[in-house]
């Protein structure tokens, strides 16, 4: 084999390796920055999740509906509806004295509110978060 | 002295083929390890917001039940236990001497004035499973996702261990003071009620009066004198039912999965 030859064959070899180490290298950069991405967004869900949580538990509690608006990065939308039931499981009971009435009152149920919250990162109106709750009796 | 030999090509192209395929292997392992990470985070937040929205469900389905036994003791219940006989109210306060004598006496007063389902033992409850005056109702609500998730709740006024009903005299007005807990579960099922399949059941949300804060079922009478017992004297002159509010367990191990509604 002559020199030139030889020569030759390196500078190929040399650049098929060149090749795959930088495809490796970008898929490694990718993979990289796929998980730097996946652990950005898993902070911000955690962060809207902590916060669709105290929403929803000020909602439950007795401690008022909160209200729409922006909170750190997110945009938080309450919606409110009058809240409801679609049947009862349990029949009432007949109370047995004479001249007592019977049935369950279930008209009460109207007048607490189901309180609907959606959470989005402001910036690119992208969905994190959302849940719902009724108001306390 | 022996003399190294130069390796030959061929021999020297396998080892760096041997070498490239190894860098990739461990490049691979690398990039689907970071793949893995990512996708695990990704699910465990998707789980977490899955179970922040059920609760957001069950504890709906708990106030919504909740409400109808505040309305109807407050309501119905109150109406009833104006018919109570002063002597029927004397007898349960005073021989209301232990927590089983209590039960029965509880079961007495609901069964004959309640418009509640009289359960033996609190529905699909393993452990501290009383008998109870309750009412169980279902609905839907929006979960994590865009369609409705169903819920079903119970909510129960039971009996307590302590303290123990009273009746008490001063000569002017006489009182039975009845105290009374509150036990109630909800449960959630992925989907619409009546789902064929059913939806996957999703979890449970329990709560419970705490002991020291129990609410009560108070009636109170005029004293008459022995000789001047009109009607008025042997009913009630006042009822007073006051639900005790609930304290939130999640996913107590000790609650049984009822049938989706």
């Amino acid at each position: 084999m002559t020199g030139r030859r030889r020569r030759a064959n390196s500078l190929v070899e040399a650049l098929v390796a060149s090749a795959v180490l930088a495809l490796m290298g970008t898929i490694l950069v990718q993979a990289i920055a796929a998980s730097a991405n996946a652990g950005t967004q898993a902070a911000v869900g955690a962060q809207a999740r902590r916060l669709l949580q105290q929403d929803l538990e000020q909602a439950r509690s007795g401690r008022g509906i909160p209200g729409s608006g922006t909170s750190g990065p997110f945009t938080v939308a309450v919606s409110t509806y009058q809240a409801g039931y679609a049947g009862l499981v349990t029949s009432a009971g007949t109370p047995s004295c004479s001249g007592c009435v019977g049935g369950v009152v279930t008209s009460g149920v109207s007048s607490l509110t189901k309180v609907y919250i959606v959470i989005t990162v402001t910036t690119s109106g992208a969905l994190v978060a959302r849940g719902a709750t009724v108001t306390s009796p | 002295m022996p003399q190294s030999h130069p390796r030959r090509p061929g021999a020297r192209r396998g080892q760096a083929l041997l070498g490239a395929l190894v860098a990739v292997g461990v490049v691979a392992l690398l990039v689907a390890g970071l793949y893995n990470l990512a996708i695990e985070g990704s699910q465990a937040g998707q789980a977490s917001l899955a179970q922040i929205a059920m609760m957001g469900i069950a504890e709906a389905g708990l106030n919504v039940t909740a409400k109808m036994v505040i309305d109807t003791a407050n309501q119905s219940l109150v109406q009833n236990l104006q018919q109570v006989p002063r002597s029927t109210a004397q007898s349960w306060g005073q021989s209301s001497t232990s927590y089983s004598a209590a039960q029965g006496n509880f079961q007495t007063m609901m069964t004959q004035y309640g418009p509640f389902a009289w359960y033996g033992a609190f529905p699909n409850s393993v452990q501290s499973a009383p008998q109870a005056a309750v009412v169980c109702a279902y609905g839907t609500q929006n979960g994590a996702g865009t369609s409705d998730d169903t819920w079903e709740a119970c909510v129960g006024l039971i009996a307590i261990p302590s303290p123990l009903p009273s009746w008490q005299d001063n000569g002017v007005t006489a009182t039975l003071t009845f105290p009374i807990g509150l036990l109630a579960h909800a449960w959630v099922w992925q989907g619409p009620p009546s789902g064929s399949p059913p939806g996957a059941y999703l979890g449970e949300v329990t709560s419970y009066s705490p002991t020291n804060l129990p609410g009560s079922i108070v009636i109170t009478y005029q004293d008459c004198p022995a000789y001047y017992q009109p009607a008025s004297c042997t009913l009630p002159t006042g009822v007073q039912v006051t639900v005790p509010p609930g304290q939130l367990l999640e996913n107590d191990p000790n609650v049984s999965t009822p049938a989706a509604p």
